[in-house]
């Protein structure tokens, strides 16, 4: 048998979590049932929204959302390692004759999927909750929660990596996590309540925050391909 | 073929290896010694997974390092734990790094057949017994048909019938150009059909010597020849 | 490993760097406080002369950081132990001048402001500049074990330095859309800033950098008399047991 390229491994690598997750199921609900209490939490704390103007309602809806999702989706990376501690997989898999990129990629693959879900669940859901809507630019909601989701995994899958390696995992990753994010966080809550506010998709690159999402996209997942090898060894 | 020069292993304070100089020569050589010798930390060092304080390993002259793709391509580890994942079932498991190590499609079934997996295959990794979780682990270690096989105590937990498989598996995967290390308590399985033997004892190597007959495999362990 | 009579040489040259340092901040208080003139009181009048600190503590608070991250990369291509100790040395100092500036920032602004702290782009991305450096120091002291925790904080320390010039652009960008508050005016290029003012600051500035030098290669030989302090009872135990 040849052998296979690095696509088709990180395919098979990233397959493997998600059919482990489809029987465990101790991710997915976890990030899922945190989302709900920090939501939860946070609508106690935010203004009403007949109250303030519709700038400030936007931005108060962007960041309701962003946060639930940063604070979930960082317990769902967290998560992910554990697979591999369990029975000691982790050494076979470092063993494996595969790029360490490819393992990189996986897991961000993975993760990415378990945000998606997240990202699915919370939309749709804090739409009805605050009674917003908006109309036709759900494409352009589509373009910029991908980009920043690339951004969120690619360091999340780093330093989740980083994290499960030391003694107090839980609280490292968010710890050197959250800093690191602010770009992409800032970003996300510009664009989103851009959108909230009426922008159309061709008003969003003109605001730069895109290009910053873009540029910091491309450092992160480069830096975590080439790191991901420092951080397993 | 692989070369072990004045290795030594630290882990903070702990001193696990002491100036290991080993060669390891084709076939099957047992690795003893008495708990806490460092067998396991020497396995792993050999595989790449523990970076050595100091001292080198080589491999047909080259570093050996966990690191380099090719390298571990030729590596089949086993360690304590089953280094499996506990939530796919076994043929999950061979399947999976059996088609990352580029091995023949019919690889996993035959080796479930050797280590008498076939009526578990379909069970979560998780939940075998110690003794079948042992047997999956070597079939595991097997699937990429390694050069280099390191093994940690795989006859543990097994019963007489169980050893037998795993010795059947071990003996039909030896072959020239193959060497294997294998560290175990159970002296006397694997001194039956070994190559070679090594005694290890706070870290360093008391004895090591090729098996050149029968007479010599049925001695007690500390009297095998001098190098 | 430096023995006993190689270190001699490297003392009295610390002892010299020492001395140079703490002669340059003499000096540069004297210029600060008597040569340099008061500034006007929309600019906080006496108090105004902090920032003689805040910004050279915040040249030195990046530069450290860089260092960071040259010595990580150096150490994860080599695999050498000096690298690693100049990492963390440099994140130990690092994080001390950054305490100054978030310090020094709002004891100034106080008068200015009128409140202790402002969202203003330097400050929120020194801010994020701090919350790395003390991830850095905290993964330093939880890592698992000593042979991984030069690796995971190299990678911290690269990947923390790639962040800062991106956040910081963000910041100061969201703080251009988002005014509030008196904008803060920029003290360099406020008015009355004449020669006597510009001594005053790169005498501040030679200062600070001195003693930054200074501090690092005291922490850097403490750093190395550890590691053989270390080696040598290992060695010992070691001994011991055959």
């Amino acid at each position: 048998m040849t052998e296979a390229g690095f696509l088709t491994k990180t395919m098979w690598l990233a397959a493997k979590d998600l059919r482990i997750e489809m029987r465990a199921r101790d991710t997915l609900a976890p990030m899922l049932g945190f989302a709900a209490t920090v939501a939860l939490v946070l609508a106690f704390a935010l203004p009403e929204a007949s109250s303030a103007n519709d700038a400030v309602v936007a931005y108060v809806q962007a960041g309701f959302m962003w946060v639930t999702v940063l604070f979930a989706g960082l317990i769902g990376f967290g998560r992910t390692f554990e697979v591999e501690r369990a029975e000691g997989a982790l050494d076979s898999l470092l063993l494996v004759p595969v790029d360490r990129s490819a393992l990189f990629v996986s897991k961000a693959l993975s993760n990415l999927a378990f945000i998606v879900v997240l990202e699915t669940v919370l939309l749709p859901l804090t739409a009805l909750l605050f009674a917003y809507d908006l109309g036709g630019s759900w494409g352009a909601l589509v373009a910029v929660v991908a980009l920043v989701d690339l951004g969120f995994v690619a360091v999340g899958t780093l330093y989740a990596a980083l994290a499960a390696q030391t003694r107090s995992r839980e609280l490292l990753l968010p710890l050197l996590a959250l800093p690191a994010l602010v770009p992409v966080f800032i970003a996300a809550l510009e664009l989103t309540a851009d959108l909230l506010l009426g922008a159309g998709f061709d008003a969003l690159p003109a605001r730069g925050w895109f290009g910053i999402l873009v540029a910091f996209d491309v450092v992160f997942v480069t830096a975590g391909a080439v790191l991901f090898d420092a951080v397993l060894d | 073929m692989i070369i072990v020069e004045g290795l030594r292993v630290r882990f903070g304070r702990t001193v696990a290896l002491d100036g290991v100089e080993l060669t390891l020569e084709e076939g099957i050589t047992g690795l003893f010694g008495p708990n806490g010798s460092g067998k396991s930390t020497l396995l792993r060092a050999v595989a790449g997974l523990v970076r050595p304080s100091q001292g080198r390993i080589t491999f047909e002259g080259a570093p050996v390092a966990a690191a380099h793709e090719g390298w571990r391509r030729l590596v089949g580890y086993a360690g304590h734990e089953s280094g499996l994942y506990p939530n796919l079932t076994v043929s999950e498991n061979l399947e999976l790094f059996g088609r990352l190590y580029g091995s023949d499609a019919a690889r996993p079934a035959s080796l479930l057949a050797q280590l008498g997996l076939e009526g578990r295959s379909k069970t979560l990794a998780g939940e075998l017994s110690a003794g079948l979780k042992r047997r999956a682990a070597v079939a595991r270690a097997l699937v990429g048909e390694p050069r280099l096989l390191l093994l940690d105590e795989p006859y543990a937990n097994l019963d007489d019938d169980s050893a037998a498989l795993v010795t059947g598996a071990l003996v039909a995967w030896r072959e020239p150009g193959r060497s294997a290390l294998i560290a175990t308590h159970g002296a006397k399985k694997l001194k039956a059909f070994a190559d070679a033997g090594v005694i290890l004892r706070r870290g360093r190597v008391v004895t090591h010597g090729r098996y050149r007959d029968s007479s010599q495999r049925r001695r007690p362990f500390h009297e095998t020849a001098a190098p | 490993m430096a023995t006993a009579s190689e270190l001699r040489p490297r003392r009295a040259g610390l002892d010299a760097l020492g001395a140079a340092a703490w002669t340059s901040v003499a000096a540069a208080l004297l210029l600060v406080f008597f040569v340099a003139r008061e500034a006007d009181v929309s600019m906080g009048g006496q108090l105004q002369r902090i920032f003689y600190f805040h910004v050279p503590s915040a040249w030195i608070a990046y530069l450290s950081f860089a260092i960071v991250f040259l010595a990580s990369i150096a150490y994860l291509r080599t695999g050498a132990g000096r690298w690693d100790l100049l990492a963390h040395a440099a994140a130990e100092i690092g994080i001390v001048f950054t305490t100054l500036v978030l310090i020094t920032g709002p004891i100034w602004a106080r008068p200015v402001w009128g409140t202790w702290w402002q969202w203003d782009a330097r400050l929120t991305s020194t801010l994020v500049l701090w919350l790395t450096y003390v991830g850095y120091l905290f993964l330093r002291s939880l890592a698992s074990d000593e042979a991984t925790v030069g690796r995971l904080a190299a990678v911290v320390g690269i990947v923390g330095f790639l962040d800062v010039p991106i956040v910081h652009f963000s910041v100061q960008w969201w703080r251009t859309l988002h005014p509030s508050g008196p904008t803060v005016a920029n003290p360099t290029t406020g008015s009355g800033l004449g020669a006597p003012e510009l001594t005053a600051f790169f005498a501040s500035l030679l200062a600070f950098t001195l003693l930054f030098c200074w501090l690092l290669s005291l922490r850097l030989r403490i750093g190395r008399l550890a590691q053989r302090v270390e080696l040598e009872e290992i060695e010992r135990a070691a001994a011991e047991t055959r």
